[in-house]
């Protein structure tokens, strides 16, 4: 609509440019011939710019002169010649080196990304705060220091080519190129000061309105919705909402109109015309009094036009540098941010015990008090500025009732060969033992014990290589069958071939196999590859669970592995599972909340509000008759019920 | 300034269009003048008013910028009388300003609160056809997608049609003013003007080399993008930690960087070729062509005066660049008409399930349900077949089967949000049909799986109405969702609301709202079955997020609760089907077996064995308590 974009110049942040200049060397380091191509241009442009006007002038005045025929012509023909020579690079910088040296740009900072994002505490996914600004720092610093290596460029270009200009015309007429910077000063960087303030007003004023239009139009447009929409008064409900929103909406958009009018109607408009028709008005003088020859009009009065677009972008330009500054010390803060947990040294020999002694465990914030307060910055910056999206503040509320300990004193031992099984409702702890195991997080309290030793002394990447999990949150990725058991890359040699195939089928998915056209090489997920398969979820599962079985892992952790299954399909799957587990005298640690599936274990342990309640096997416990037996009892119950029915059943007929 | 404004969002606009499917020129002209008619019905008279003020602000530009520069040159070269222009200038001077004045109120004060108008006419009649649509719509992706789209755009494409409307008419405008000048001065003119228009056609190639070239780039981005989510979502932490997948991530990562320079080169040089070919053709041909004639007309032929030489550089450039503006802009109105292809297919969508206005009332009754069957469209198989039942009042219905095998189908067949492919549904002997359907509806009472919570009040999300105005009937409202919230074991966590009841639920609408957690939600969302009074109750897999102790009273209290009504629920664990007076066993899409839990016990078919498999470990139990285990219920079987 008639209003200007919010190019905000957020005041007090000028310290902030910092990472203007911070990113400028990252950028420098990781692709100096971008800052170089980008420089050049500039200066450049700045050059082409301030000679369109010279020549013009002089060709004016030449003609003025009564220069001959191709005195003048001469001014011409080099414009030409200068002109196809000299878009001919730039022809080429702008379509074809300038992206390819950016999309190098962001691969070489999306690489050391990922590579800090990897070695990355999993403790990081957890604090939603840190996650966001990591999920941003991924998605859009690249584009964010482009932006600002841009700016700066542009700065310089604008600028030179607007002090170019004004000089040029104060050889022509003072008063004029002192008019023409005052004017171009008003309209651009002080309308534009107003103009976003006026602005960013509106949003934050007008952004609960915006959002709950957004939402009424969602809960019409998402078929989640769509069930309910066809019951009750829900949808008259919400359009009446939505006129009502409308009508504040209306009214608000008639208040800032006012002022709006007042700025860019009369202020603006004053300013804009007034360079104009003031630079005319002396010309005339000037022409009439003999005091400048038609070059010296010409000049004026392109530079009458270049000179208010130049001015613009510098206002927009310098406008941008310390917003983006704000959002890259984000990206500054991710990179900085140090790892909690530490790699050993020690080589790790293979399984005999694993012992937890005394282990507890909060879910602890990770960031620093820097960035937290880095956060509340830009949080309240986006408020004020009405970009807040809801999405984010919701991921931020979920922190906060992640505050209390987890786990709490927890002693048991595995000893090799042993099947356990955990069992407990949601939020007892389960799953976040078995991260501690896989030395995902550290304990808070307490030490985990390998074949006695804690496992703060072992490298990290060879402890882990020693156990092999299957989480129920397991994901495939885009890539062959045999890739996503390999994990990583797979050679194709036939000795790996084999180990593929055996883990398939020790997972039950050879069936399945067979039906595949490319076998092992068939692509899975459609996400890159559209002819790529897409495994239904039980089937999904088994390619998961065969990654336990391809390599010769000491210790297997199953997070609730058959939870995408039903209930026939997951009787089976636990029997083949510890079958192969059983002959190749693994160690077994699976999840379960469905007891019916953890009977077989060696050992059930029963977790309940973070403490190990109940341990021994299935029927020690019951017959303990505590907490153990009463939980089966209940799932048992209606089933029991069911079974005495059918049992009276035959005696009755 | 407003002006600049506009142009460039349209600039934009038609830069992001990627590929053009074809339309008709026909439906391209009455596509836009739907738009327009929309934009007169909103408010009449704007229309007009708009155009008209846009027409007077081009003849203002042309006044002011070309023809000004003539009239100062010619006048000083001439006679030297500055009075007379010190005295034009001044007036124009103030008319500009009053002009541009003009323009700006109309735009913030008028066109401004009257866009936000005339997006809620055209959102509220879509929103009237979304609701109206069956739910089939939702999952055909090409009518979701057309509605997806027509809503998306809703806030701007209107006046995005009259902005070209009037911009195509200023351009005509600018064009034909320009021109006339530049033939007073030089008829020989013209034809540098005409320059850019002769090159269009490379114009035409350059836009579908972009075209294709983001095609190509597209696969590069899909795999750039899997790549970095990966590294990112936290779905892929715990692998990305515990495999070697991140090094064949980034392998594959610097591949697409190799594509992505492969292809850049390609196009680049292609495109750049054409680009520099368009560029020099306004620069040098048309613009330093020009001036190079007119210089030689002047100097050498003399037929022209210095002071027109500066207007026909002026001037030429302008030609040049309305031309090419014109032709952009023609292509705009193809690029509305799509959009608004979309929005007025769907609006003229006539749904296949419409309200019966003369229509029976329902009420309680017996539900005859016979032969039904629905395929999806485009399926090449009945989701349902021939599924035949009934539901008497105060029945407990249990409907069990695996995933997939058409419990949900049928209960949105039941509650008329598909229209049956086949069977029909009687009420009372009365087909479905015959009863308006909003009674129809409001016989139900369903709670689903995948139920939402509006951002609302909670006991509007329970009543799903607004809550009654004042004095005994909200003081009824009050105690209904009360004690609903009791039932549902929701009432302690509701108290504990900074407003009770009338909290608003999610954080969309008022950022201090209530998130509930899955098993809250679900429970405030069950409340609905204790406050309502619909004579069938519908239950698909409510219980879900509940733990076994929640679940099981939870269960208890909505059989006491439901005593009197009809109650059809799907489950997964047959545990709870033992409690119905029926169950029905789907599979496949049909009805394979039907009875009560001890006869279709008894029968030992589908159903039988599926019991007893989840029954196993926990019946085991009991039966090595009385000695014999598995073998002594296979006794009691056969016996």
């Amino acid at each position: 609509m008639k209003r200007k974009k919010v190019t905000t110049r957020t005041t007090g942040h000028f310290s902030a440019l910092r990472s203007d200049i911070r990113i400028l060397g990252k950028v420098w380091r990781l692709q100096p011939s971008y800052i170089v191509c980008l420089a050049v241009y500039a200066l450049t442009w700045a050059f082409i710019n301030s000679l369109a006007v010279y020549f013009r002038s002089a060709m004016f005045n030449a003609l003025d002169n009564g220069t001959d025929f191709w005195g003048v012509a001469v001014y011409i023909l080099s414009l030409a010649l200068f002109y196809l020579l000299i878009f001919i690079p730039d022809h080429l910088y702008r379509l074809i080196w300038k992206p390819v040296l950016e999309r190098k740009l962001r691969f070489r900072m999306h690489r050391e990304l990922y590579c800090k994002a990897q070695r990355m505490d999993l403790a990081c996914y957890d604090d939603p705060d840190f996650y966001n600004q990591f999920i941003w720092a991924m998605r859009e610093s690249d584009t964010r220091a482009i932006q600002v290596v841009e700016a700066i460029g542009n700065v310089v270009n604008h600028l030179l080519s607007s002090l170019a200009i004004i000089g040029l015309l104060f050889t022509v007429n003072v008063w004029i190129s002192i008019l023409m910077l005052a004017g171009n000063l008003v309209a651009a960087f002080v309308v534009d000061l107003i103009g976003n303030r006026m602005w960013i007003r509106y949003d934050t004023e007008q952004n609960p309105r915006f959002r709950r239009q957004d939402y009424i139009d969602r809960v019409f447009n998402l078929p989640d919705y769509a069930k309910e929409l066809r019951s009750g008064q829900v949808a008259d409900m919400m359009i009446r909402d939505q006129e009502k929103t409308t009508g504040e909406l209306e009214a608000a958009n008639r208040r800032t109109g006012v002022k709006a009018t007042l700025l860019y109607g009369v202020l603006y408009n004053v300013a804009k015309r007034g360079t104009y028709y003031g630079t005319i008005l002396i010309m005339i003088g000037d022409l009439a009094a003999g005091r400048v020859l038609l070059g010296g009009f010409a000049a004026a009065v392109s530079a009458l036009w270049i000179l208010q677009s130049t001015m613009q972008s510098l206002s927009d330009a310098l406008a941008e540098l310390p917003r983006h500054a704000l959002y890259l010390e984000k990206y500054f803060a991710f990179l900085d941010h140090e790892n909690q947990l530490v790699s050993g040294t020690e080589e790790v020999p293979p399984f005999q015990t694993l012992t937890f002694e005394n282990v507890s465990f909060s879910y602890a914030p990770v960031k620093t008090e820097k960035e937290t307060a880095l956060q509340q910055a830009v949080v309240a910056y986006e408020i004020k500025k009405g970009e807040k999206r809801d999405g984010e503040e919701q991921d931020t509320d979920q922190g906060t009732d992640r505050g209390g300990e987890v786990l709490h004193g927890i002693n048991l031992t595995i000893r090799k060969g042993e099947k356990t099984a955990i069992v407990g409702y949601n939020g007892a702890g389960k799953t976040t033992l078995i991260k501690l195991i896989m030395r995902l997080y550290d304990p808070t309290e307490g030490r985990i014990l390998y074949n006695g030793i804690d496992i703060h002394r072992f490298d990290l990447e060879a402890y882990r290589a020693r156990i092999g999990a299957v989480f129920q949150d397991y994901r495939l990725f885009a890539a062959t069958v045999a890739e996503n058991v390999m994990g990583g890359r797979y050679d194709g040699q036939p000795g790996t071939e084999a180990e593929v195939r055996a883990a398939l089928d020790a997972a039950s998915f050879t069936g399945r196999l067979s039906t595949l056209e490319q076998g092992l090489h068939t692509p899975l997920t459609r996400e890159i590859d559209q002819s790529g398969v897409n495994l239904s979820g039980g089937e999904a599962q088994k390619v998961a669970i065969a990654r336990v079985f391809v390599r010769p892992y000491d210790l297997i952790i199953m997070d609730e592995p058959s939870s995408a299954l039903d209930p026939v399909a997951e009787y089976e799957l636990n029997h083949s599972i510890l079958n192969a587990a059983d002959s190749r005298e693994r160690t077994v640690i699976f999840i379960s909340h469905r007891l019916s599936t953890t009977r077989f274990a060696d050992r059930i342990l029963l977790f309940a509000d973070g403490r190990l309640c109940e341990q021994g096997s299935h029927e020690v416990l019951m017959a303990m008759g505590g907490r153990y037996a009463r939980m089966f009892d209940m799932q048992a119950e209606k089933y029991r019920a069911g079974e005495a029915w059918e049992r009276t059943q035959p005696a009755a007929t | 300034m407003s002006k600049r404004k506009k142009e460039t969002k349209t600039k934009t606009k038609a830069e992001t269009k990627e590929k053009k499917p074809s339309i008709k020129l026909r439906r391209v002209w009455e596509n836009n003048l739907f738009m327009l008619k929309l934009i007169h019905k909103a408010s009449p008279g704007f229309l007009a008013l708009d155009v008209s003020i846009e027409m007077l602000w081009a003849a203002m530009e042309f006044f002011s910028g070309s023809y000004l520069l003539k009239v100062v040159v010619d006048s000083l070269k001439d006679s030297g009388r500055t009075g007379w222009l010190y005295l034009f200038v001044a007036v124009l001077f103030v008319l500009h300003l009053a002009l541009q004045f003009l323009v700006s109120w109309f735009w913030n004060c008028v066109g401004w609160p009257m866009e936000v108008r005339l997006t809620l006419k055209i959102r509220k009649l879509l929103y009237a056809r979304m609701r109206s649509v069956e739910l089939s719509c939702y999952e055909d992706p090409a009518f979701y997608e057309k509605y997806v789209k027509a809503m998306s755009e809703v806030n701007n494409r209107a006046f995005q049609v009259m902005w070209s409307l009037e911009r195509m008419l200023t351009q005509v405008f600018s064009l034909t003013a320009n021109v006339a000048l530049l033939w007073t001065i030089d008829p020989v003119l013209i034809i540098f003007g005409l320059i850019p228009f002769a090159v269009g056609f490379l114009r035409t190639r350059r836009n579908k080399l972009s075209v294709a070239e983001s095609n190509d780039m597209k696969r590069v981005d899909w795999h750039t993008n899997y790549v970095q989510r990966c590294f990112y979502l936290n779905e892929y932490a715990k692998e990305m930690r515990l495999t070697h997948m991140p090094d064949k991530m980034l392998d594959d990562y610097q591949g697409t960087l190799d594509d992505f320079i492969r292809i850049k080169k390609r196009y680049g040089k292609k495109i750049s070729v054409l680009d520099y070919i368009i560029k020099m053709s306004h620069e040098v041909a048309t613009v330093l062509g020009a001036t190079f004639y007119t210089v030689y007309a002047t100097l050498v032929r003399g037929t022209i005066t210095a002071g027109d030489c500066l207007v026909v550089i002026n001037s030429i450039g302008s030609v040049s660049m309305f031309l090419s503006g014109l032709v952009s802009n023609i292509a705009s109105f193809h690029e509305h008409a799509l959009f608004i292809d979309n929005l007025r297919s769907f609006l003229d969508y006539q749904p296949k399930i419409r309200e019966n206005p003369e229509g029976l009332t329902a009420g309680a009754g017996r539900i005859a349900v016979s032969h039904l069957a629905y395929r999806y469209q485009g399926a090449e198989k009945d989701a349902l077949s021939d599924v035949s039942l009934t539901v008497a009042p105060g029945e407990k219905i249990a409907l069990v089967g695996q995933n997939g095998s058409g419990k949900t189908t049928f209960v949105k067949l039941l509650l008329h949000m598909y229209q049956p492919s086949g069977g029909e549904i009687t009420l009372d002997g009365h087909p479905m049909e015959d009863y308006t359907l909003s009674s129809w509806r409001a016989d139900f009472e369903p709670v689903f799986q995948d139920f939402k919570l509006l951002g609302m009040s909670v006991a509007e999300n329970i009543l799903r109405r607004p809550m009654s105005g004042e004095g005994e009937a909200q003081a009824q409202d009050r105690a209904t969702v009360t004690e609903a919230l009791r039932q549902s074991g929701a009432l302690e966590r509701v108290e504990r609301m900074p407003h009770g009841m009338d909290t608003v639920l999610t954080k969309e609408f008022d950022s201090h709202g209530e998130v509930l957690s899955g098993g809250e939600a679900q429970k405030v969302a069950l409340a609905r079955v204790f406050a309502g009074t619909a004579p069938f109750v519908i239950l698909d897999e409510p219980t879900s997020a509940l733990d076994p102790v929640a679940e099981y009273t939870l269960f208890e209290n909505m059989m006491r609760a439901c005593a009197d009504r009809a109650v059809i629920f799907i489950s997964h664990r047959l545990s709870s089907a033992v409690l119905a007076d029926r169950v029905y066993l789907f599979d496949g899409g049909r009805v394979v077996e039907s009875g009560s839990h001890a006869e279709l016990m008894d029968r030992n078919g589908q159903y039988a064995d599926m019991f007893r498999r989840q029954a196993e470990s926990y019946v085991e139990r009991t039966a090595s308590e009385a000695a014999g285990g598995p073998e002594r219920r296979d006794v009691a079987y056969e016996a």
